[in-house]
Protein backbone atom coordinates (compact mmCIF):
# COMPACT_ATOMS: atom_id res chain seq x y z
CA UNK A 1 0.00 0.00 0.00
CA UNK A 2 0.85 3.33 -0.78
CA UNK A 3 1.08 6.39 0.89
CA UNK A 4 -1.61 8.27 -2.16
CA UNK A 5 -4.44 5.27 -1.16
CA UNK A 6 -4.18 5.56 2.57
CA UNK A 7 -6.76 7.71 3.35
CA UNK A 8 -9.11 4.99 1.25
CA UNK A 9 -6.99 1.43 3.13
CA UNK A 10 -9.93 -0.48 3.95
CA UNK A 11 -12.79 -1.22 1.89
CA UNK A 12 -15.36 -3.47 2.66
CA UNK A 13 -16.74 -5.43 -0.46
CA UNK A 14 -20.08 -6.80 -0.06
CA UNK A 15 -20.93 -8.90 -3.55
CA UNK A 16 -21.85 -12.13 -3.69
CA UNK A 17 -21.01 -13.10 -7.64
CA UNK A 18 -17.62 -14.42 -7.25
CA UNK A 19 -16.52 -13.29 -10.79
CA UNK A 20 -17.49 -9.53 -9.52
CA UNK A 21 -15.66 -10.00 -6.44
CA UNK A 22 -12.63 -11.17 -8.03
CA UNK A 23 -12.98 -8.16 -11.10
CA UNK A 24 -13.34 -5.80 -8.33
CA UNK A 25 -10.41 -6.98 -6.16
CA UNK A 26 -8.00 -6.74 -9.16
CA UNK A 27 -8.73 -3.30 -10.71
CA UNK A 28 -8.72 -1.83 -7.17
CA UNK A 29 -5.42 -3.98 -7.26
CA UNK A 30 -4.39 -2.11 -10.15
CA UNK A 31 -4.87 0.97 -8.34
CA UNK A 32 -2.77 -0.11 -5.41
CA UNK A 33 -5.63 -0.72 -2.86
CA UNK A 34 -5.10 -4.04 -1.41
CA UNK A 35 -7.04 -4.19 1.67
CA UNK A 36 -10.42 -5.40 0.29
CA UNK A 37 -12.54 -7.64 2.87
CA UNK A 38 -15.32 -9.53 1.03
CA UNK A 39 -18.78 -10.22 2.60
CA UNK A 40 -20.68 -12.93 0.43
CA UNK A 41 -24.00 -11.91 1.89
CA UNK A 42 -25.75 -9.16 3.58
CA UNK A 43 -25.72 -11.00 6.83
CA UNK A 44 -21.76 -11.44 6.70
CA UNK A 45 -21.24 -7.84 5.55
CA UNK A 46 -23.43 -6.46 9.34
CA UNK A 47 -21.71 -9.03 11.12
CA UNK A 48 -18.28 -7.41 9.96
CA UNK A 49 -19.51 -3.60 10.24
CA UNK A 50 -20.34 -4.98 14.00
CA UNK A 51 -17.45 -6.55 14.53
CA UNK A 52 -19.35 -9.87 15.29
CA UNK A 53 -18.80 -13.68 15.57
CA UNK A 54 -15.80 -14.45 13.54
CA UNK A 55 -15.23 -11.04 12.30
CA UNK A 56 -13.89 -9.57 16.01
CA UNK A 57 -11.13 -8.14 15.14
CA UNK A 58 -11.05 -6.65 12.01
CA UNK A 59 -11.14 -3.06 11.20
CA UNK A 60 -13.72 -0.28 10.92
CA UNK A 61 -13.69 0.07 7.00
CA UNK A 62 -12.87 3.52 4.88
CA UNK A 63 -15.39 2.38 2.32
CA UNK A 64 -17.80 0.25 2.01
CA UNK A 65 -19.00 -1.04 -1.51
CA UNK A 66 -22.10 -2.40 -1.94
CA UNK A 67 -24.00 -4.51 -4.32
CA UNK A 68 -28.10 -4.08 -3.86
CA UNK A 69 -29.24 -7.70 -4.41
CA UNK A 70 -27.53 -10.15 -2.28
CA UNK A 71 -28.64 -13.65 -0.49
CA UNK A 72 -30.16 -13.48 3.22
CA UNK A 73 -29.70 -9.35 3.88
CA UNK A 74 -30.33 -7.76 0.66
CA UNK A 75 -28.40 -4.21 0.30
CA UNK A 76 -30.58 -2.04 0.97
CA UNK A 77 -30.98 -2.98 4.28
CA UNK A 78 -27.39 -3.32 5.10
CA UNK A 79 -27.56 0.46 4.09
CA UNK A 80 -30.49 1.08 6.28
CA UNK A 81 -28.58 -0.01 8.87
CA UNK A 82 -25.41 1.41 8.71
CA UNK A 83 -26.75 4.71 8.32
CA UNK A 84 -29.07 3.49 11.70
CA UNK A 85 -26.06 2.92 13.87
CA UNK A 86 -24.38 5.81 15.04
CA UNK A 87 -20.50 4.63 14.88
CA UNK A 88 -20.88 3.17 11.40
CA UNK A 89 -23.25 6.23 9.65
CA UNK A 90 -19.98 8.19 8.75
CA UNK A 91 -18.51 5.54 6.32
CA UNK A 92 -19.41 6.48 2.58
CA UNK A 93 -21.13 3.77 0.83
CA UNK A 94 -21.03 3.03 -2.94
CA UNK A 95 -24.07 1.56 -4.34
CA UNK A 96 -22.63 -0.77 -7.05
CA UNK A 97 -25.33 -2.37 -9.28
CA UNK A 98 -25.65 -3.27 -12.96
CA UNK A 99 -28.78 -0.78 -13.16
CA UNK A 100 -28.97 2.69 -14.86
CA UNK A 101 -32.68 3.33 -14.32
CA UNK A 102 -33.51 6.71 -13.10
CA UNK A 103 -35.46 5.05 -10.55
CA UNK A 104 -33.15 2.89 -8.80
CA UNK A 105 -30.65 6.10 -9.21
CA UNK A 106 -33.05 8.41 -7.27
CA UNK A 107 -33.59 5.19 -4.60
CA UNK A 108 -29.88 5.14 -3.70
CA UNK A 109 -29.71 8.95 -3.39
CA UNK A 110 -33.20 8.46 -0.86
CA UNK A 111 -31.45 5.75 1.34
CA UNK A 112 -28.25 7.95 1.85
CA UNK A 113 -25.78 6.39 -0.16
CA UNK A 114 -22.47 8.49 -1.42
CA UNK A 115 -22.39 7.04 -4.24
CA UNK A 116 -23.94 5.44 -7.23
CA UNK A 117 -21.45 2.96 -9.49
CA UNK A 118 -22.34 0.89 -12.59
CA UNK A 119 -20.91 -2.09 -13.11
CA UNK A 120 -17.86 -2.97 -14.13
CA UNK A 121 -16.41 -0.47 -11.79
CA UNK A 122 -13.86 2.09 -13.22
CA UNK A 123 -11.64 2.89 -9.76
CA UNK A 124 -10.14 5.51 -10.79
CA UNK A 125 -13.28 7.44 -11.46
CA UNK A 126 -15.18 6.61 -8.58
CA UNK A 127 -12.20 7.07 -6.24
CA UNK A 128 -12.08 10.95 -7.73
CA UNK A 129 -15.83 11.16 -7.44
CA UNK A 130 -16.32 9.91 -3.71
CA UNK A 131 -13.31 12.42 -2.72
CA UNK A 132 -14.88 15.30 -4.42
CA UNK A 133 -18.12 14.86 -3.54
CA UNK A 134 -17.12 15.53 0.57
CA UNK A 135 -20.48 13.54 1.21
CA UNK A 136 -22.62 14.27 -1.41
CA UNK A 137 -24.38 12.11 -3.74
CA UNK A 138 -22.47 11.02 -7.05
CA UNK A 139 -23.54 8.52 -10.23
CA UNK A 140 -20.42 7.12 -11.41
CA UNK A 141 -21.27 5.74 -15.01
CA UNK A 142 -18.01 4.02 -16.19
CA UNK A 143 -19.13 2.72 -18.76
CA UNK A 144 -19.64 4.67 -22.33
CA UNK A 145 -22.42 6.57 -23.15
CA UNK A 146 -23.94 4.83 -26.31
CA UNK A 147 -25.78 6.80 -28.39
CA UNK A 148 -29.33 6.82 -27.82
CA UNK A 149 -30.66 5.94 -30.89
CA UNK A 150 -30.59 2.75 -32.81
CA UNK B 1 -91.17 -29.17 -37.68
CA UNK B 2 -90.88 -30.64 -34.52
CA UNK B 3 -88.33 -29.77 -31.77
CA UNK B 4 -85.27 -31.37 -32.41
CA UNK B 5 -84.98 -34.74 -29.80
CA UNK B 6 -81.47 -34.74 -29.34
CA UNK B 7 -80.89 -30.72 -27.97
CA UNK B 8 -81.65 -29.88 -24.80
CA UNK B 9 -84.33 -27.06 -24.14
CA UNK B 10 -83.62 -23.48 -24.28
CA UNK B 11 -84.09 -22.36 -20.59
CA UNK B 12 -86.03 -19.52 -19.89
CA UNK B 13 -86.47 -17.53 -16.73
CA UNK B 14 -89.45 -14.91 -16.80
CA UNK B 15 -89.25 -12.65 -14.39
CA UNK B 16 -93.63 -11.29 -14.52
CA UNK B 17 -95.66 -9.80 -11.80
CA UNK B 18 -99.15 -10.71 -13.94
CA UNK B 19 -100.30 -14.30 -13.92
CA UNK B 20 -101.87 -13.49 -17.29
CA UNK B 21 -99.12 -12.22 -19.11
CA UNK B 22 -96.80 -15.11 -18.24
CA UNK B 23 -99.63 -17.32 -19.26
CA UNK B 24 -99.53 -15.48 -22.92
CA UNK B 25 -95.60 -15.62 -23.12
CA UNK B 26 -95.73 -19.42 -22.08
CA UNK B 27 -97.97 -20.29 -24.69
CA UNK B 28 -96.01 -17.82 -27.11
CA UNK B 29 -93.14 -20.16 -26.29
CA UNK B 30 -95.14 -23.39 -26.48
CA UNK B 31 -96.38 -22.57 -29.99
CA UNK B 32 -92.39 -22.41 -31.53
CA UNK B 33 -92.25 -24.68 -33.92
CA UNK B 34 -89.16 -26.82 -33.88
CA UNK B 35 -87.47 -25.22 -30.53
CA UNK B 36 -88.49 -26.64 -27.34
CA UNK B 37 -88.31 -24.28 -23.80
CA UNK B 38 -88.07 -24.60 -20.12
CA UNK B 39 -89.66 -22.12 -18.28
CA UNK B 40 -89.13 -21.02 -14.68
CA UNK B 41 -91.97 -18.10 -13.95
CA UNK B 42 -90.92 -15.60 -10.80
CA UNK B 43 -93.16 -13.02 -9.70
CA UNK B 44 -91.30 -10.42 -7.98
CA UNK B 45 -87.90 -8.65 -8.44
CA UNK B 46 -86.36 -9.96 -5.55
CA UNK B 47 -86.55 -13.76 -6.14
CA UNK B 48 -86.15 -12.18 -10.14
CA UNK B 49 -82.73 -10.90 -9.16
CA UNK B 50 -82.06 -14.16 -6.57
CA UNK B 51 -82.55 -16.47 -9.45
CA UNK B 52 -80.68 -14.13 -12.40
CA UNK B 53 -77.52 -14.36 -10.32
CA UNK B 54 -77.01 -17.97 -10.13
CA UNK B 55 -76.78 -17.98 -13.86
CA UNK B 56 -77.69 -21.13 -15.06
CA UNK B 57 -80.73 -20.08 -17.33
CA UNK B 58 -80.28 -19.66 -21.30
CA UNK B 59 -82.19 -16.21 -21.00
CA UNK B 60 -83.91 -13.80 -19.09
CA UNK B 61 -87.14 -12.10 -19.84
CA UNK B 62 -87.72 -9.41 -17.82
CA UNK B 63 -91.06 -7.33 -17.21
CA UNK B 64 -91.01 -3.51 -17.12
CA UNK B 65 -93.23 -2.96 -14.39
CA UNK B 66 -92.54 -4.84 -11.60
CA UNK B 67 -95.71 -4.29 -8.58
CA UNK B 68 -93.87 -1.04 -7.86
CA UNK B 69 -90.43 -2.11 -8.74
CA UNK B 70 -88.58 -1.30 -12.16
CA UNK B 71 -87.49 -3.61 -14.24
CA UNK B 72 -84.62 -1.60 -15.71
CA UNK B 73 -83.10 -1.34 -12.05
CA UNK B 74 -83.48 -5.19 -12.06
CA UNK B 75 -81.30 -5.42 -15.22
CA UNK B 76 -78.68 -3.03 -13.61
CA UNK B 77 -78.57 -4.47 -10.47
CA UNK B 78 -77.90 -8.11 -11.98
CA UNK B 79 -75.53 -6.44 -14.02
CA UNK B 80 -73.46 -5.22 -11.12
CA UNK B 81 -73.82 -8.17 -9.74
CA UNK B 82 -71.89 -9.50 -12.46
CA UNK B 83 -75.11 -11.46 -14.16
CA UNK B 84 -73.65 -11.85 -17.61
CA UNK B 85 -76.52 -13.93 -19.19
CA UNK B 86 -79.06 -12.44 -22.41
CA UNK B 87 -81.45 -9.91 -20.89
CA UNK B 88 -84.51 -9.12 -23.10
CA UNK B 89 -86.93 -6.76 -21.42
CA UNK B 90 -90.76 -7.17 -22.04
CA UNK B 91 -93.51 -3.87 -21.60
CA UNK B 92 -96.63 -2.99 -22.22
CA UNK B 93 -96.31 0.30 -24.12
CA UNK B 94 -93.05 0.45 -26.29
CA UNK B 95 -91.79 3.42 -26.37
CA UNK B 96 -88.12 4.47 -27.64
CA UNK B 97 -86.75 6.13 -24.73
CA UNK B 98 -87.53 3.21 -22.54
CA UNK B 99 -86.42 0.90 -25.12
CA UNK B 100 -82.91 3.13 -25.33
CA UNK B 101 -82.49 3.07 -21.41
CA UNK B 102 -83.19 -1.09 -21.57
CA UNK B 103 -80.32 -1.23 -24.18
CA UNK B 104 -77.82 1.33 -21.79
CA UNK B 105 -78.95 -1.22 -19.07
CA UNK B 106 -77.52 -3.85 -20.66
CA UNK B 107 -80.67 -5.82 -22.29
CA UNK B 108 -80.16 -7.79 -25.62
CA UNK B 109 -83.63 -6.61 -26.45
CA UNK B 110 -86.84 -4.95 -26.23
CA UNK B 111 -90.38 -6.25 -26.78
CA UNK B 112 -93.37 -4.86 -26.64
CA UNK B 113 -96.06 -7.22 -25.11
CA UNK B 114 -99.35 -8.04 -27.15
CA UNK B 115 -97.52 -6.92 -30.26
CA UNK B 116 -95.49 -10.10 -31.13
CA UNK B 117 -96.07 -13.54 -32.18
CA UNK B 118 -94.23 -16.78 -31.62
CA UNK B 119 -91.27 -16.91 -33.92
CA UNK B 120 -91.35 -12.84 -33.55
CA UNK B 121 -90.37 -13.94 -29.98
CA UNK B 122 -88.44 -17.30 -30.67
CA UNK B 123 -85.87 -14.77 -32.93
CA UNK B 124 -85.60 -12.29 -30.61
CA UNK B 125 -84.64 -14.97 -27.70
CA UNK B 126 -82.15 -16.83 -30.87
CA UNK B 127 -80.28 -13.71 -31.74
CA UNK B 128 -79.89 -12.72 -27.95
CA UNK B 129 -78.93 -15.85 -26.89
CA UNK B 130 -75.99 -15.89 -30.12
CA UNK B 131 -74.82 -12.30 -29.26
CA UNK B 132 -74.18 -13.05 -25.59
CA UNK B 133 -72.27 -16.60 -27.08
CA UNK B 134 -70.33 -14.48 -29.68
CA UNK B 135 -69.64 -11.67 -26.92
CA UNK B 136 -67.97 -14.08 -23.95
CA UNK B 137 -65.85 -15.85 -27.25
CA UNK B 138 -64.61 -12.46 -27.94
CA UNK B 139 -64.28 -11.40 -24.39
CA UNK B 140 -61.92 -14.52 -24.01
CA UNK B 141 -60.01 -14.21 -26.92
CA UNK B 142 -59.35 -10.24 -25.58
CA UNK B 143 -58.34 -11.55 -21.93
CA UNK B 144 -56.39 -14.39 -23.46
CA UNK B 145 -54.22 -11.91 -26.16
CA UNK B 146 -53.90 -9.19 -22.84
CA UNK B 147 -52.31 -12.33 -21.06
CA UNK B 148 -49.96 -13.18 -23.87
CA UNK B 149 -49.35 -9.75 -24.44
CA UNK B 150 -48.09 -9.30 -20.41
CA UNK B 151 -46.36 -12.14 -20.31
CA UNK B 152 -44.20 -11.55 -23.86
CA UNK B 153 -43.55 -8.30 -22.02
CA UNK B 154 -42.57 -9.65 -19.10
CA UNK B 155 -40.43 -12.42 -20.79
CA UNK B 156 -38.29 -9.30 -22.53
CA UNK B 157 -37.86 -7.59 -19.27
CA UNK B 158 -36.63 -10.53 -17.63
CA UNK B 159 -34.47 -11.66 -20.76
CA UNK B 160 -33.12 -8.93 -21.72
CA UNK B 161 -32.29 -7.96 -17.88
CA UNK B 162 -30.48 -11.29 -16.93
CA UNK B 163 -28.63 -11.11 -20.20
CA UNK B 164 -26.75 -8.00 -19.05
CA UNK B 165 -24.58 -9.70 -16.09
CA UNK B 166 -22.85 -12.70 -18.00
CA UNK B 167 -22.50 -10.67 -20.87
CA UNK B 168 -21.17 -8.13 -18.59
CA UNK B 169 -18.60 -10.08 -16.89
CA UNK B 170 -17.44 -11.86 -20.30
CA UNK B 171 -16.81 -8.38 -21.20
CA UNK B 172 -14.99 -7.19 -18.43
CA UNK B 173 -12.43 -9.86 -17.98
CA UNK B 174 -11.83 -9.72 -21.95
CA UNK B 175 -10.74 -6.06 -21.05
CA UNK B 176 -9.00 -7.34 -17.98
CA UNK B 177 -6.98 -9.46 -20.18
CA UNK B 178 -6.44 -6.85 -22.77
CA UNK B 179 -5.20 -4.35 -20.26
CA UNK B 180 -2.78 -6.73 -18.17
CA UNK B 181 -1.50 -9.13 -21.15
CA UNK B 182 -1.15 -6.72 -23.50
CA UNK B 183 2.65 -6.62 -23.47
CA UNK B 184 3.04 -10.37 -24.01
CA UNK B 185 0.63 -11.30 -26.78
CA UNK B 186 1.04 -10.52 -30.30
CA UNK B 187 -0.72 -8.45 -32.60
CA UNK B 188 -3.02 -11.26 -33.89
CA UNK B 189 -4.14 -12.09 -30.25
CA UNK B 190 -4.58 -8.42 -29.44
CA UNK B 191 -7.01 -8.09 -32.59
CA UNK B 192 -8.87 -10.93 -31.55
CA UNK B 193 -9.56 -9.46 -28.27
CA UNK B 194 -10.38 -6.47 -29.67
CA UNK B 195 -13.39 -8.17 -31.78
CA UNK B 196 -14.34 -9.68 -28.52
CA UNK B 197 -14.65 -6.41 -26.37
CA UNK B 198 -16.83 -5.14 -29.62
CA UNK B 199 -19.14 -7.97 -29.50
CA UNK B 200 -19.78 -7.54 -26.09
CA UNK B 201 -19.89 -3.71 -26.62
CA UNK B 202 -22.29 -4.17 -29.19
CA UNK B 203 -24.64 -6.93 -27.40
CA UNK B 204 -24.71 -4.54 -24.39
CA UNK B 205 -25.99 -1.90 -26.69
CA UNK B 206 -28.18 -4.11 -28.29
CA UNK B 207 -29.82 -5.50 -24.92
CA UNK B 208 -29.83 -1.91 -23.05
CA UNK B 209 -31.99 -0.63 -26.05
CA UNK B 210 -34.23 -3.93 -25.67
CA UNK B 211 -35.02 -2.99 -22.04
CA UNK B 212 -35.89 0.70 -23.11
CA UNK B 213 -38.54 -0.71 -25.53
CA UNK B 214 -39.70 -3.40 -23.19
CA UNK B 215 -39.94 -0.41 -20.49
CA UNK B 216 -41.58 2.03 -22.42
CA UNK B 217 -44.96 -0.45 -21.93
CA UNK B 218 -44.22 -2.01 -18.39
CA UNK B 219 -42.68 1.39 -16.80
CA UNK B 220 -45.03 3.82 -18.16
CA UNK B 221 -46.35 6.34 -15.79
CA UNK B 222 -49.86 7.99 -16.17
CA UNK B 223 -49.96 10.92 -18.68
CA UNK B 224 -50.33 14.06 -17.46
CA UNK B 225 -50.18 17.68 -18.71
CA UNK B 226 -46.91 18.12 -19.93
CA UNK B 227 -44.75 21.07 -20.91
CA UNK B 228 -43.09 19.86 -23.93
CA UNK B 229 -40.41 22.85 -23.69
CA UNK B 230 -39.59 21.20 -20.36
CA UNK B 231 -39.30 17.38 -22.16
CA UNK B 232 -37.40 19.25 -24.97
CA UNK B 233 -34.85 21.31 -22.53
CA UNK B 234 -34.09 17.71 -20.89
CA UNK B 235 -33.67 15.99 -24.13
CA UNK B 236 -31.53 18.60 -25.42
CA UNK B 237 -29.41 18.79 -22.01
CA UNK B 238 -29.23 15.18 -22.31
CA UNK B 239 -27.79 15.26 -25.73
CA UNK B 240 -25.43 18.08 -24.46
CA UNK B 241 -21.94 16.40 -25.71
CA UNK B 242 -23.28 14.55 -29.28
CA UNK B 243 -24.96 18.23 -30.11
CA UNK B 244 -21.65 20.38 -29.52
CA UNK B 245 -19.49 18.45 -31.34
CA UNK B 246 -21.51 18.01 -34.40
CA UNK B 247 -21.94 21.84 -34.49
CA UNK B 248 -25.73 21.09 -34.94
CA UNK B 249 -27.99 24.63 -34.94
CA UNK B 250 -31.36 24.27 -33.18
CA UNK B 251 -34.40 26.12 -33.83
CA UNK B 252 -37.06 25.57 -31.86
CA UNK B 253 -41.56 26.82 -31.70
CA UNK B 254 -42.80 27.44 -28.48
CA UNK B 255 -44.28 23.76 -27.69
CA UNK B 256 -47.62 22.88 -26.22
CA UNK B 257 -48.66 21.77 -22.83
CA UNK B 258 -49.91 18.22 -23.92
CA UNK B 259 -50.95 15.08 -22.02
CA UNK B 260 -47.70 12.55 -22.03
CA UNK B 261 -45.60 11.04 -19.62
CA UNK B 262 -42.77 13.13 -19.30
CA UNK B 263 -39.74 10.88 -18.91
CA UNK B 264 -40.88 9.08 -22.21
CA UNK B 265 -41.49 12.64 -23.44
CA UNK B 266 -38.02 13.58 -23.20
CA UNK B 267 -36.84 10.36 -24.79
CA UNK B 268 -38.70 10.77 -27.79
CA UNK B 269 -37.41 14.12 -28.12
CA UNK B 270 -33.46 13.06 -27.49
CA UNK B 271 -34.02 9.91 -29.99
CA UNK B 272 -35.14 12.01 -32.80
CA UNK B 273 -32.93 14.71 -32.24
CA UNK B 274 -29.72 11.94 -32.07
CA UNK B 275 -31.44 10.56 -34.64
CA UNK B 276 -31.11 14.41 -36.39
CA UNK B 277 -27.77 14.56 -35.35
CA UNK B 278 -26.85 11.03 -36.63
CA UNK B 279 -27.98 10.82 -40.02
CA UNK B 280 -26.11 14.56 -41.32
CA UNK B 281 -25.24 14.85 -44.96
CA UNK B 282 -21.62 16.56 -44.32
CA UNK B 283 -22.99 20.00 -43.20
CA UNK B 284 -23.62 20.84 -39.71
CA UNK B 285 -26.68 19.62 -38.96
CA UNK B 286 -29.80 22.26 -38.51
CA UNK B 287 -32.23 21.17 -36.92
CA UNK B 288 -35.66 22.75 -36.12
CA UNK B 289 -38.91 21.49 -33.97
CA UNK B 290 -42.30 22.22 -34.89
CA UNK B 291 -45.40 22.40 -33.75
CA UNK B 292 -48.78 22.86 -35.41
CA UNK B 293 -52.01 22.98 -33.24
CA UNK B 294 -54.47 21.06 -34.91
CA UNK B 295 -57.70 22.07 -32.10
CA UNK B 296 -57.75 19.29 -29.32
CA UNK B 297 -54.39 17.54 -30.95
CA UNK B 298 -50.89 19.19 -32.15
CA UNK B 299 -48.87 17.83 -34.03
CA UNK B 300 -45.11 18.05 -32.81
CA UNK B 301 -42.32 17.75 -35.08
CA UNK B 302 -38.13 17.52 -35.49
CA UNK B 303 -36.77 18.55 -39.23
CA UNK B 304 -33.58 18.57 -40.07
CA UNK B 305 -31.28 19.10 -43.28
CA UNK B 306 -29.37 15.55 -42.98
CA UNK B 307 -29.21 12.84 -45.54
CA UNK B 308 -33.02 11.97 -45.72
CA UNK B 309 -35.39 9.07 -46.19
CA UNK B 310 -36.59 7.26 -49.48
CA UNK B 311 -40.22 7.29 -48.94
CA UNK B 312 -40.28 3.19 -49.67
CA UNK B 313 -38.87 2.44 -46.25
CA UNK B 314 -41.06 5.10 -44.50
CA UNK B 315 -42.80 2.22 -42.82
CA UNK B 316 -39.89 0.11 -42.63
CA UNK B 317 -37.77 2.56 -39.90
CA UNK B 318 -39.93 2.10 -37.35
CA UNK B 319 -39.76 -1.50 -37.09
CA UNK B 320 -37.17 -2.98 -34.34
CA UNK B 321 -33.47 -3.95 -35.68
CA UNK B 322 -34.63 -2.41 -39.09
CA UNK B 323 -31.40 -0.72 -40.33
CA UNK B 324 -31.08 1.27 -43.56
CA UNK B 325 -27.09 1.92 -43.36
CA UNK B 326 -24.11 -0.36 -42.50
CA UNK B 327 -22.86 -0.10 -39.21
CA UNK B 328 -19.59 1.41 -39.83
CA UNK B 329 -21.15 4.88 -41.00
CA UNK B 330 -24.32 5.20 -38.94
CA UNK B 331 -23.89 2.97 -35.38
CA UNK B 332 -26.49 2.40 -33.80
CA UNK B 333 -29.15 -0.77 -32.58
CA UNK B 334 -31.77 -0.20 -34.88
CA UNK B 335 -33.99 -0.18 -31.98
CA UNK B 336 -34.50 4.10 -31.48
CA UNK B 337 -37.58 4.60 -33.81
CA UNK B 338 -39.21 1.69 -32.74
CA UNK B 339 -38.95 2.99 -29.01
CA UNK B 340 -40.51 6.18 -30.73
CA UNK B 341 -43.37 4.72 -32.40
CA UNK B 342 -44.11 3.05 -28.48
CA UNK B 343 -43.87 6.17 -26.78
CA UNK B 344 -46.35 7.37 -29.23
CA UNK B 345 -49.13 4.77 -29.48
CA UNK B 346 -48.78 4.63 -26.06
CA UNK B 347 -49.75 8.35 -25.55
CA UNK B 348 -52.58 7.33 -28.18
CA UNK B 349 -50.90 9.15 -31.25
CA UNK B 350 -48.93 8.24 -34.49
CA UNK B 351 -45.72 8.81 -35.43
CA UNK B 352 -44.68 9.22 -39.55
CA UNK B 353 -41.71 10.81 -41.54
CA UNK B 354 -41.85 13.02 -43.90
CA UNK B 355 -38.44 13.08 -46.41
CA UNK B 356 -37.04 12.63 -49.96
CA UNK B 357 -33.18 11.29 -49.60
CA UNK B 358 -30.80 13.99 -49.98
CA UNK B 359 -34.03 16.85 -48.81
CA UNK B 360 -33.69 16.41 -44.65
CA UNK B 361 -36.05 14.67 -43.24
CA UNK B 362 -38.94 15.39 -40.73
CA UNK B 363 -40.30 13.44 -38.18
CA UNK B 364 -43.99 13.88 -36.97
CA UNK B 365 -46.26 12.98 -34.22
CA UNK B 366 -49.17 13.62 -32.70
CA UNK B 367 -50.59 14.11 -28.94
CA UNK B 368 -53.10 15.07 -27.00
CA UNK B 369 -53.05 18.98 -25.63
CA UNK B 370 -53.65 19.51 -22.49
CA UNK B 371 -57.24 20.58 -21.23
CA UNK B 372 -57.22 24.46 -21.06
CA UNK B 373 -54.47 24.60 -23.41
CA UNK B 374 -55.86 24.22 -26.70
CA UNK B 375 -55.16 27.65 -27.98
CA UNK B 376 -51.30 28.07 -27.42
Amino acid sequence: MTESTSKLAEILLVEDNPADVRFTQEVLRENLINHVYVARDGEEALDFLHRRGKFTKVPKPDLILLDLNLPKVDGRQVLAEVRATEELKSIPVAIMTSSRDHEDIVRAQTMQATCYITKPIDPEEFLNALMESGGKFRVVDSRPVEDPVG
Amino acid sequence: MAPDPQASPVTVLLVEDDEDDYLITRDLLSDVEGVAYEMTWVNNYDQGLAEMKRQVHDIYLVDFRLAGCDGLDLIREARAADCTGPIILLTGQGDRQTDIKAMRAGASDFITKGRIDSSQLERSIRYAIEQHRLRGELQQQAEALARSNAELQQFAYVASHDLQEPLRTISSYVQLLARRYKSQLDDDANEFIGFAVEGTRRMQNLINDLLSLSRVGTRGRELEPTDCNLALDDSLANLGAALRESGAEITRDPLPVVMADKPQLTQLFQNLVGNAIKFQSGDAPKIHIFCRPNGKECVVGVRDNGIGIDPRHAERIFQVFQRLHDREKYPGTGIGLAICKKIVERHGGRIWVESQPGEGAAFLFNLSQAEGAEKQ
